[in-house]
């Protein structure tokens, strides 16, 4: 009797045991489930290659370059005063996905999308000096600032470099900070020299519908990070950032997870070195 | 009549005289002394273009560019360029490093090719005797030139402890379009006259570098330079 009772005990530790590893067998991975439910693209092997094929790929994606089919004279208005630029250079912006030109003016230079001819970025070095303080020039960038966007809702930043104090807003989806961001530097003579907008237009937040907003929180989730991570990473990699941008493709809204990491790079002579680069990956 | 001819040929000989001279003049290094712009051909890396855009901006401010793109230099050639006394301006685009631990560097350096383990220069490979007193600027545009700031024996600090007036480098990693970007910007603003600390200063508040590693400058020796 004594025996069989054991025997039962055994048997349903046993089963249990079973139950518990089957159960564990069978639970879908959080990480897989997600990463099969999204698309998931590389996009390039470091900071500065796109992988040529990719959706976002484009030519000269690396420097500065020169292009004889853009106009080659521009007149910005900005701030109620027009500017007549002429044409400097092109660059590939934020993580390849659209193309801004520059135009030369006589103290500086500004940066226009070419789809949209939408104001990119300004630079003005013809500045004042003198004596106004960091919470002086808050104020005028703030009232800038609300001109594009609704600063609250927007994570604020400051910086102060020689004369200039610089004032940046970054939009922000489930805490992570996004390429959405609104740049304003006044000198300390309340001079404006430098703003610039990377609100990739139609998805800003004011304009992104609830659906859109709701797929986008989906798509920045802990979840789909975990997964991107697993997928792409390295088991050894230190991440140091995560930012992300998103963008539409075939009208479906996208977001490119950017993953700022440190490797190790192991080198012939058994030398161990570090590298950091950034991982791109598109998730439809 | 004979006084006519006398005049004519005078006149010829001196319009022949100022064509001859001419030639020779704008051929000869410009005013302010030759500026090399050195530039690593990585794999996957364009350390070029930009050193190929900055040279209008030079030749503007009577230097007469050098530009040097090659994988195979060495640190006597590295040497070279910045001891030379026709030099006054040394520009390199490339990939950098540091020597010993980022927090304990003994050194930092620049690679001069792809191989693993790399060629470099380092600030441990220029003499204590060098004089570089013919330089007015060194830049070494690579992740962290210039690690740890003025105090370190990076490279940047290096070159000025030997007689360089200027010199400027990066604490962290930089992004390899992102620099190329920027070093176009500085000659800019260097040509319109700003001096390399105004330069740097309205680069790191300007929207295309601000909040990024370009804006953690290192600038040794006389941080008010000119070159216009």
């Amino acid at each position: 009797m004594t025996n069989r009772k054991y025997v039962v005990v055994f048997v349903s530790i046993f089963l249990s045991i079973l139950i518990f590893l089957c159960g564990c067998a069978n639970k879908p991975n959080t990480a897989n489930s997600v990463a099969d439910k999204f698309e998931m693209i590389e996009l390039n092997n470091s900071a500065d290659s796109a992988v040529k094929g990719s959706p976002l790929w484009k030519e000269n994606f690396t420097s500065p370059y020169t292009d004889d089919a853009v106009d080659t004279v521009f007149t910005l208005d900005f701030q109620n005063t027009n500017y007549q630029g002429e044409y400097w250079y092109s660059v590939v912006e934020n993580n390849n996905t659209y193309i801004s030109d520059f135009y030369k003016v006589e103290h500086g230079w500004f940066s226009i999308n070419r789809e949209t001819k939408e104001l990119l970025s300004v630079l003005f070095s013809d500045y004042e000096k003198g004596n106004k303080t960091k919470e002086e020039c808050k104020i005028l960038a703030e009232a800038v600032a609300k001109q594009y966007i609704d600063i609250d809702k927007y994570y604020f930043e400051e910086s102060v470099n020689g004369d200039f104090y610089g004032f940046k807003y970054t939009k922000l989806i489930n805490a992570y900070p996004t390429n959405e961001t609104l740049n304003v530097a006044f000198s300390n003579g309340g001079t404006l020299v430098s703003f610039g907008k990377n609100m990739l237009n139609e998805y800003n937040v004011d304009s992104i519908s609830q659906d859109e907003e709701e797929r986008l929180d989906e798509l920045v989730s802990r979840q789909t990070t975990n997964a991107a991570k697993e997928r792409f990473l390295e088991e050894d990699d230190k991440i140091i950032e995560t930012t992300y941008n998103y963008v539409k493709l075939d009208g479906k809204i996208c977001v490119i997870y950017n993953f700022h990491i440190v490797r190790e790079i192991k080198e012939s002579d058994g030398t161990v070195s570090t590298g950091d680069t950034s991982r791109l990956i598109l998730v439809k | 009549m004979k006084k006519k001819l006398k005049l004519l040929c005078i006149a010829l000989c001196l319009i022949v005289m100022i064509c001859t001279i001419s030639p020779i003049n704008a051929s000869a290094t410009a005013a302010n002394g030759r500026a090399v712009l050195f530039g690593v051909t990585n794999s996957g890396h364009n350390h070029t273009s930009c050193l190929t855009t900055i040279s209008t901006n030079l030749e503007n401010c009577s230097f007469t560019p050098y530009t040097s793109f090659s994988t195979t230099k060495t640190v006597s050639n590295i040497l070279s360029y910045l001891d030379n006394n026709t030099n006054t301006i040394f520009v390199s685009r490339s990939h950098g490093y540091y020597n010993g631990s980022i927090t304990t560097q003994t050194g930092t350096y620049i690679k001069l090719n792809d191989s693993s383990p790399s060629v470099t220069f380092s600030s441990l490979d220029i003499p204590a005797t060098k004089d570089l007193s013919n330089l007015k600027l060194a830049m070494f545009i690579g992740c962290y030139t210039g690690l740890g700031g003025s105090s370190e024996p990076n490279l940047v600090n290096t070159v000025v402890a030997r007689g360089a007036t200027t010199a400027v480098g990066f604490k962290q990693s930089i992004s390899c379009s992102g620099a190329n970007l920027w070093t176009k910007n500085f000659f800019e603003l260097m040509e319109d006259g700003y001096t390399v600390y105004d330069s740097c200063s309205l680069l790191a508040v300007s929207s295309s570098f601000m909040g990024t590693t370009l804006t953690d400058v290192t600038i040794c020796g006389n941080k008010y330079l000119t070159i216009n």
